[in-house]
C-alpha cells in the first residue's frame, strides 16, 4: 500500500519531532517544513495528502499559509489541519475563515490527532475524485462546444458551397427558358420549368437547414424595430398571390384599415409568414381558398393563415412544429415540405415572446396562427436602448442618441418624412426612429459623438427643408441634443429620463 | 464609331461570367471584360476605366467589400457605378454593401435578368 504523506509545518523543532513520532508509528510518511514559505515550496513540488499547520509562526503564520493553499487552484483540494495552542473560539474561527478544513489543540491525545488525520485523508480522497471528475467534465464540455462550433461552421460553409453550383444551374436554365439562346417548344418549356422549380426547392431546403443550425447554435440574432404589420402582410401577400392563383387557389388578405405597428424583426416575421403561406399553397389544391388575417387584441397581435387544404390528422397535430416531420408523404404524388418551415417559424415566434398554434381538420383545412405581444412605446424605447447599450458593451463601441425636439410642427407627417429620409439619405437601414412626446428619437448604434454630429447635421438640414417656405411652420423651431454612451456617463435610466422629460 | 459601354465583371465562377456575357450580348452593345479575383478586378478597374462594375463579394485574394471601398475612396474612380451581385442574401450583407459605397445590391437569388435591368437603368441615367 502507498504510504500517505503528511506535511508537518512548525517552527519549533521539538514539536515537529513529537508529531512526527506519532505519525511514523502509524505508518505515515512525514515531511517537515520549518516555515510557511518552505511549506508552500514543498507543496508545489511534491504530492502531499494532508497538511498539519502550526498556527503561530514567525514571518508567515499558519493562517496565511492556509489562505495561500486554498487560493491555489491545484493545491486547494489538499486538506489542512490547523494546530492551535489553545482551544479558544477566536482561534478556531480564524482557522476556519482562513480556509483550514479542521483544527486540533496541540495538547490533544495522539489518538485524537490520528483520528482527525484519518478523517481528513478520507475527505481529501473524495475531493480529489470530485476534482478529477470535474476536470473531465470541463474538458468534455469544451470539446462539445468546439464540436458544435465546428458543426455550425461546417453547415455554413457547405451551404455556401452548395449554393454556388445551384445558382449557376438556375442561371443556365433561365437563359434557355427565357429563349435568349433560341426558341423552345411547349414541352421543352414545361420540363425546364419543373427543373427550375426543383432547383428553387433545393435552395429553400439549404437555407432552412442553415437557419436551423444557426438557431441551434444560438447564432440567429433578432434585430427588432418598429414595423408596420399591415405593410408586412401586404408585401408577403403580393409575393404569394401569383403563385396561389397559378395553382387555381383564391387568396385573400383580411386586415383592419388602421395601421398596426409591432416591435419585431421585420425580416424574420416575414419569414414566419412565408413559411406558413408556403405550406398553405403547397397543401391546398385547385379551387381551394387561402385567407391571411390579422387581429389586434388588447395584449397581442394575432396573424393567421387559413386554408381549405388536405388538413392534418389529430394524432399528428402535436408534431407539426417538430423538425423533419412531414405528413404529406401519405398523400400520393403531391408536393412535399422540407419539414423545417414550421419548426423555424416556431423558434422565431418564441424569440419574440410570442406563441404559435395550429387548428386543423383532416380533409377540411388548416389554420396556423401566431401572436406577438404588444408593447407600449415607452417599453419599446426602453428595450431598444437597453439592447443598444448591451451591443455597445459587447463590441466595446459607442452608442449615441439623437433627440430632436419639435415645437409647432405637425408631428405625424414630419415624423414619417424624417424616418423615410434618414433611412435613405443616411444609408443606415438598421436604425430605428421613434416619435414620442413631441420628440423624434433616433438611436444610433455603433456611433460615436463625431458620427452623431454628422447625422445631426443631415437631420437638421432635412427638418429645415421640410418647414421652409411653409406658412404653417412660421413659428416652428427645432432643438437637437446628443447623448453618448459611455462617454456622457450615461445609463439606461439617464437616456429614458432625457426622452421622457 | 459606336458608343460601346465597357462593363467589368469581377466574379470567380467562370460559368457565371459566361452566362452573363451571353445575356448582355443578346441585350445590347456592350464590351465585357472580366476578372476572376479581387486583386485582378481592382487593377482592371483602375487601368481600363470601365463604365460599370459588377462585383461579387466572396472573391479570392481580395474580397468584394474591400475592392468596392478602395475604388469609392479614390477620387479618380469613385464615379464608376458598382453593382454588388452576391449569393449573400441577409439584411446584414445588404447593409455592409451599402456601407462600402456600392450603388446597388442585387442578390444572386433574384437572377441575372434583374441584374441586367439594373445595369440598363444605371447606364442610361
Amino acid at each position: 500500500m502507498i504510504k500517505r504523506r503528511i506535511l508537518v509545518v512548525d517552527d519549533n523543532p521539538n514539536e515537529r519531532a513529537a508529531v512526527e513520532r506519532v505519525l511514523l508509528r502509524s505508518g505515515y510518511e512525514v515531511i517537515q517544513a520549518t516555515s510557511g514559505r518552505e511549506a508552500l515550496l514543498i507543496l508545489n513540488q511534491r504530492k502531499i495528502d494532508c497538511v498539519l499547520l502550526d498556527h503561530l509562526m514567525p514571518d508567515m503564520d499558519g493562517l496565511e499559509v492556509a489562505r495561500q493553499i486554498k487560493k491555489d487552484e491545484r493545491l486547494k483540494i489538499i486538506p489542512v489541519i490547523m494546530l492551535t495552542g489553545r482551544d479558544k473560539e477566536d482561534d478556531v474561527l480564524a482557522a476556519v475563515n482562513a480556509g483550514a478544513d479542521d483544527y486540533i489543540v496541540k495538547t490533544s491525545e495522539p489518538d485524537l490527532l490520528l483520528l482527525r488525520i484519518e478523517a481528513m485523508l478520507r475527505l481529501g480522497r473524495l475531493q480529489r475524485e470530485l476534482y478529477d471528475k470535474n476536470s473531465l467534465l470541463d474538458k468534455a464540455n469544451s470539446d462539445l462546444h468546439k464540436l458544435d462550433m465546428l458543426k455550425s461552421e461546417f453547415v455554413s460553409t457547405v451551404s455556401h458551397e452548395l449554393r454556388t453550383p445551384l445558382s449557376i444551374t438556375r442561371e443556365g436554365l433561365n437563359l434557355v427558358l427565357e429563349e435568349v439562346t433560341g426558341s423552345l417548344n411547349k414541352q421543352q418549356k414545361e420540363l425546364l420549368e419543373v427543373a427550375k422549380n426543383n432547383i428553387d426547392r433545393l435552395g429553400k431546403i439549404i437555407s432552412d437547414i442553415l437557419d436551423i443550425s444557426k438557431i441551434e447554435a444560438g447564432n440567429f440574432p433578432i434585430h427588432k424595430s418598429l414595423v408596420s404589420i399591415n405593410r408586412l402582410l401586404q408585401k408577403t401577400f403580393l409575393f404569394f398571390k401569383q403563385r396561389a392563383e397559378q395553382k387555381g387557389i383564391e387568396i385573400t388578405l383580411n386586415m383592419p384599415k388602421t395601421e398596426i405597428a409591432a416591435y419585431v424583426d421585420g425580416e424574420r416575421i416575414a419569414q414566419v409568414l412565408s413559411n406558413l403561406l408556403n405550406n398553405a399553397v403547397k397543401f391546398t389544391s385547385e379551387g381551394g381558398r387561402i385567407i391571411i388575417g390579422l387581429n389586434e387584441g388588447e395584449r397581442d397581435i394575432v396573424c393567421f393563415v387559413e386554408d381549405t387544404g388536405i388538413g392534418i390528422a389529430d394524432t399528428d397535430l402535436d408534431k407539426v412544429f417538430t423538425k423533419f416531420q412531414q405528413f404529406s408523404k401519405s398523400y400520393g404524388p403531391g408536393e412535399k415540405g422540407t419539414g423545417l418551415g414550421l419548426s423555424i417559424a416556431k423558434k422565431i415566434v418564441n424569440m419574440h415572446e410570442g406563441r404559435i398554434w395550429v387548428e386543423s381538420q383532416l380533409g377540411k383545412g388548416t389554420r396556423l396562427s401566431f401572436s406577438i405581444p404588444k408593447y407600449s412605446i415607452q417599453e419599446i424605447i426602453s428595450s431598444h436602448i437597453r439592447t443598444a447599450i448591451r451591443n455597445a458593451e459587447d463590441k466595446m463601441s459607442k452608442f449615441s442618441l439623437l433627440i430632436v425636439q419639435a415645437a409647432g410642427v405637425e408631428k405625424e407627417a414630419l415624423f414619417n418624412d424624417i424616418e423615410a429620409n434618414i433611412k435613405i439619405t443616411l444609408r443606415r437601414s438598421g436604425d430605428s426612429v421613434f416619435s414620442y412626446n413631441n420628440k423624434i428619437i433616433i438611436p444610433l448604434l455603433d456611433t460615436d459623438r463625431n458620427g452623431a454630429q454628422i447625422v445631426k447635421k443631415r437631420v437638421s438640414e432635412l427638418c429645415q427643408k421640410y418647414i421652409s417656405g411653409d406658412k404653417r411652420f412660421k413659428n416652428s423651431a427645432f432643438t437637437y441634443s446628443i447623448l453618448v454612451y459611455p462617454d456622457d456617463n450615461t445609463s439606461e435610466d439617464i437616456f429614458i429620463k432625457k426622452i421622457v422629460g | 464609331m459606336t458608343d460601346k459601354k465597357r462593363i467589368l465583371i469581377v466574379e470567380d465562377e467562370k460559368a457565371m461570367v459566361d452566362m452573363l456575357t451571353i445575356r448582355l450580348a443578346k441585350d445590347g452593345n456592350y464590351e465585357i471584360i472580366s476578372a476572376y479575383d479581387g486583386q485582378e478586378g481592382l487593377q482592371m478597374a483602375q487601368k481600363q476605366n470601365p463604365d460599370l462594375i459588377i462585383l461579387d463579394l466572396m472573391l479570392p485574394k481580395l474580397d468584394g467589400y474591400k475592392v468596392c471601398r478602395m475604388l469609392k475612396f479614390s477620387d479618380i474612380h469613385k464615379n464608376i457605378p458598382i453593382i454588388i451581385y452576391s449569393a449573400r442574401t441577409q439584411e446584414h450583407d445588404k447593409k455592409l454593401a451599402q456601407e462600402c459605397g456600392a450603388d446597388a445590391y442585387i442578390p444572386k437569388t433574384l437572377g441575372q435578368s434583374v441584374l441586367v435591368d439594373k445595369i440598363k437603368k444605371i447606364l442610361s441615367s
